[in-house]
């Protein structure tokens, strides 16, 4: 262990750190941290992160990231450092995602343009964990895989990132589930009227999910913003938009009488008249 | 088609004997006969000193303007002036002209449905016409006089025949040949007549009499040519200046010359056969011309070879005017934009073509700079064009010649007809020098629109170059990224490589060689980069980087070394291995580490320990 420290002290730009400080931002949610951490054997787990079997290496990952001890942190830092099975790679990163210290970063980014888009997708979770790393994230929107910007989406909303808003609208438009959700996480009311302005371009199910995500939002309004996503929802064609409108009209109380509401209820009429 | 007599004729002595013994005593008349007195210098030294040429060079008719007589498609056709000068028409007619248009003194002459027709060169009124008893060879005027010849069906026989009419169409007189006749040439008070591919026959305008006989001896006699300084012959092989000189019928002792085309250029000829029906009007043969003049200064009776005035010959090759040294190095080259150039010539000062939508060039033949451009009046196509322009000289400088850019239209036009003149046009851009040069090429190898074998053959030339002044543009080459939003991707990934690993050997300084490796190390590290581009990147750093590349492809071999993907990359795992092998104890040192290390892939064990060897 300490060999190879020394080693990769010398060789890697990247600095390897030991030390688990929180980060300044909470993990993103996909990544679930562990209910109750376990008590982990580090050494063990270390040993097996560090061997031949890689099945055996990412299990020993997940178990290093459920621990609070700094030195199961570390484990994955060095063990990152010094080149992992795809596999181990992207179990090591989503522990790091969960349980994010403020010096991941240097580690965790290169990982961001590893050749295994899986591996991007978990670095991109681990990175919007941490401050300064929106250019990570918008970059990772324009990568060539669709897991990769699926993580990116989530994480450019999660972080409210700077500038993602283009780029989001960008991939909506061509029919990504996932841009969409993120849109729809953040909208306010002319963010919400930009999204229904797009009306024909993506998927008329991937508009209707959008536009679900934001009528699910309380905090989203006024009420005459939540008319105009109904009526938009009313224009769409496809089950998507009868489930969005249905799950509204279920969600939201009869009283007090909103227009929304009504609205959504005859366009479902309509809908399931017709159908 | 041509007659077959020709083709079946052979230069040898006996051969020539024979065809025309085949041929003897058939024609009514014996000016184009068996025997005659072949070769003889002093009565081609007397039939020339007979002629009377122009003091100074300059057009021929007798407007004294630069004109371009042009015939343009229609229904009906026109047969339209065009005064260069002036850059205006001077006349416009409707005329169905089914040859090509010869001019000279008040005249212009062409056959026009199934006569010669005779026009004011002032006014394009028709003066006379000529009822041609046959297929036309060619049509000719001095000014004075309309010299036709055609081939009819005589006896089961066919017959040409020479005749010369007055401008009213009244015959002057008539010589019958049993043989092959070419379109004439008229100079002076001489008549040049091609006979049989192997004579150039002068005759006396006046009488029609035969004077002299130029019998070529090692080279065939298709082309006659006038120009306001002189008469020439030859064929495709080359040609002879005609004085004295030429009364040898040998290259060697005439004043001959021939230029080097590039193979590409090689089927361009230096006038229009004169045997050729087709070529009797304009066709494409037009398009594919050597433009030339011979100098008269040094030739003479002791003098050498033919020289070409300026030291420089133009192709034109469809929409493209090349301007070559005589051993055929290029100097400058022009792209006419979108249309084809279909008739050129070579004035004295300038280079001059008419394109099919009108408009009319003139280039400097030493630069090819554009001394002059203007258009027809009117819309239509611009079948094909007699220039008489001796010695026009236009205003101005004009635009200089932009070569490379002319080079890069070449290479990069859509036409699938100008393959091997896309081939020449960058083989050509590939020798010039500059940063530009680099860039202009990498634009030809990035556009997906370009032929393959022509891109390949771009990307080896940008290799072989090996110009440390293109470095830059390939740098900026390797600037753009993949972008799924915008659907953009970098082009011509391993071609860059290449010609940035080229360069290895080349004098860089440091910092150059490290902005390529970062460039190069940039795009290798891009996931969306395809394997082959990665090895050829990789490949590249190792080449220019001297050691500069070294600590990235170690973080490369730490990354990756466990991953199966990465082990199935052979080749780079080799180059990788080895250059970091080349470095220092701390390399050698973690090469060791990923050796033994069980998370490593057998194969990038295998390949590591291979390198420490």
């Amino acid at each position: 262990m300490r060999v190879y420290r020394l080693i990769l002290a010398a060789l890697l730009a990247a600095p390897v750190v030991a030390s688990a400080q929180p980060a300044s931002r909470p993990a993103p949610g996909r990544v679930a941290p562990p209910a109750k951490p376990k008590k982990v054997d580090v050494d063990k787990a270390r040993a097996a992160l560090l061997g031949a079997d890689a099945a055996k290496a990412a299990q020993a990952a997940t178990e290093l990231g459920g621990s609070k001890d700094a030195a199961a942190h570390a484990a994955l830092l060095d063990a990152l450092a010094t080149g992992l099975h795809p596999d181990v790679a992207a179990a090591a990163l989503a522990a790091l995602a969960a349980a994010p210290a403020k010096d991941d970063v240097a580690t965790v980014r290169p990982y961001a343009r590893h050749r295994n888009g899986r591996v991007r997708a978990a670095a991109v979770r681990a990175l919007a964990a941490h401050d300064g790393t929106g250019a990570d994230v918008l970059a990772a929107l324009r990568d060539q895989d669709v897991d990769v910007r699926a993580a990116a989406a989530e994480a450019a909303a999660r972080g409210k990132v700077k500038g993602a808003t283009e780029p989001l609208l960008a991939l909506f438009d061509k029919g990504e589930l996932a841009a969409g959700l993120a849109l729809g996480s953040v909208a306010d009311a002319d963010l919400a009227r930009v999204i229904a302005e797009h009306l024909g371009t993506p998927p008329d199910g991937v508009m209707a999910q959008t536009l679900g995500v934001i009528l699910k939002r309380p905090e989203f309004g006024p009420e005459p913003a939540r008319v105009q996503v109904v009526r938009t929802l009313a224009k769409l064609a496809g089950p998507e938009a009868i489930t969005v409108l249905g799950d509204y009209v279920d969600a939201t109380p009869a009283k007090p009488p909103r227009q929304s509401r009504r609205e959504a209820e005859v366009a479902l009429k309509q809908k399931l008249g017709g159908e | 088609m041509r007659p077959s007599i020709r083709s079946s004729l052979s230069f040898a002595p006996l051969a020539v004997a024979a065809g025309l013994a085949l041929v003897a005593g058939c024609g009514p008349k014996a000016v184009f006969g068996l025997t005659s007195d072949d070769n003889n210098a002093d009565q081609l030294g007397k039939a020339l000193a007979g002629r009377t040429l122009a003091k100074a060079p300059a057009p021929a008719n007798s407007l004294g303007k630069p004109l371009v007589l042009a015939v343009v498609a229609g229904s009906p056709k026109k047969l339209v002036a065009y005064d260069a000068a002036a850059g205006a028409t001077l006349w416009s007619v409707d005329a169905d002209v089914q040859s090509r248009v010869a001019v000279a003194g008040p005249l212009v002459v062409a056959r026009e449905a199934g006569k010669v027709v005779v026009r004011d060169v002032a006014t394009g009124a028709q003066k006379g016409a000529i009822a041609v008893d046959g297929e036309l060879v060619g049509a000719t005027t001095d000014g004075e006089q309309v010299y036709v010849t055609y081939q009819r069906q005589s006896e089961q026989k066919p017959v040409w025949t020479l005749a010369a009419f007055g401008p009213d169409g009244s015959q002057r007189w008539k010589n019958d040949a049993p043989g092959a006749l070419g379109a004439p040439a008229a100079q002076g008070g001489l008549v040049y007549s091609p006979f049989l591919t192997q004579w150039l026959a002068i005759l006396d305008a006046r009488s029609g009499a035969q004077l002299t006989r130029i019998r070529g001896i090692d080279e065939e006699i298709s082309f006659v040519r006038t120009t306001s300084d002189g008469a020439w012959f030859g064929s495709k092989a080359g040609i002879f200046r005609l004085d004295v000189r030429a009364a040898s019928g040998r290259r060697a002792a005439s004043t001959y010359g021939a230029a080097k085309l590039p193979k590409q250029l090689a089927s361009a000829t230096y006038d229009r056969d004169a045997f050729d029906p087709v070529q009797a009007g304009y066709s494409a043969f037009d398009r594919k011309r050597v433009l030339w003049r011979g100098t008269t200064a040094t030739a003479g009776d002791d003098g050498g070879p033919l020289a070409f005035a300026g030291d420089v010959i133009a192709v034109h090759f469809f929409r493209f005017v090349f301007g070559l040294s005589p051993a055929g190095d290029l100097r400058w080259a022009y792209s006419q934009p979108r249309v084809e150039l279909v008739a050129s010539t070579h004035a004295g000062t300038v280079v001059m073509a008419i394109a099919s939508d009108g408009s009319v060039i003139s280039l400097d033949p030493a630069t090819g700079a554009l001394r002059s451009s203007g258009k027809l009046a009117g819309s239509g196509q611009v079948l094909g064009a007699t220039f008489d322009c001796d010695g026009w000289t236009p205003a101005g400088d004009g635009e200089p010649a932009n070569s490379v850019a002319a080079l890069v239209a070449i290479a990069r036009d859509r036409d699938a007809r100008f393959d091997e003149i896309k081939q020449y046009a960058v083989a050509s851009l590939a020798a010039l020098e500059g940063p530009d040069v680099a860039k202009d090429l990498l634009a030809i190898v990035q556009d997906a629109r370009t032929p393959l074998k022509l891109r390949e053959n771009v990307v080896e030339l940008l290799v072989g170059r090996k110009d440390p002044a293109g470095l830059p543009a390939l740098i900026a080459a390797l600037e753009p990224r993949y972008d799924f939003i915008a659907g953009s991707q970098p082009a011509a990934i391993a071609a860059v490589a290449r010609a940035i690993g080229a360069l290895g050997d080349r004098e860089l300084s440091a910092s150059q060689r490290s902005q390529a490796v970062a460039a190069l190390a940039a795009q290798a590290d891009d996931p969306a980069t395809p394997a082959g581009d990665r090895l050829e990147l990789t490949r590249a750093m190792v080449a220019v980087g001297q050691g500069a590349e070294r600590a990235g492809l170690r973080r490369q071999l730490l990354m990756y070394r466990a991953d199966p993907a990465f082990a199935g990359e052979k080749d780079l795992l080799a180059v990788i291995a080895t250059a970091v092998a080349a470095g220092g104890a701390e390399d050698r040192e973690a090469l060791r580490y990923v050796a033994e290390d069980p998370r490593t892939q057998g194969a990038v064990a295998d390949a590591v320990k291979a390198a420490l060897k």
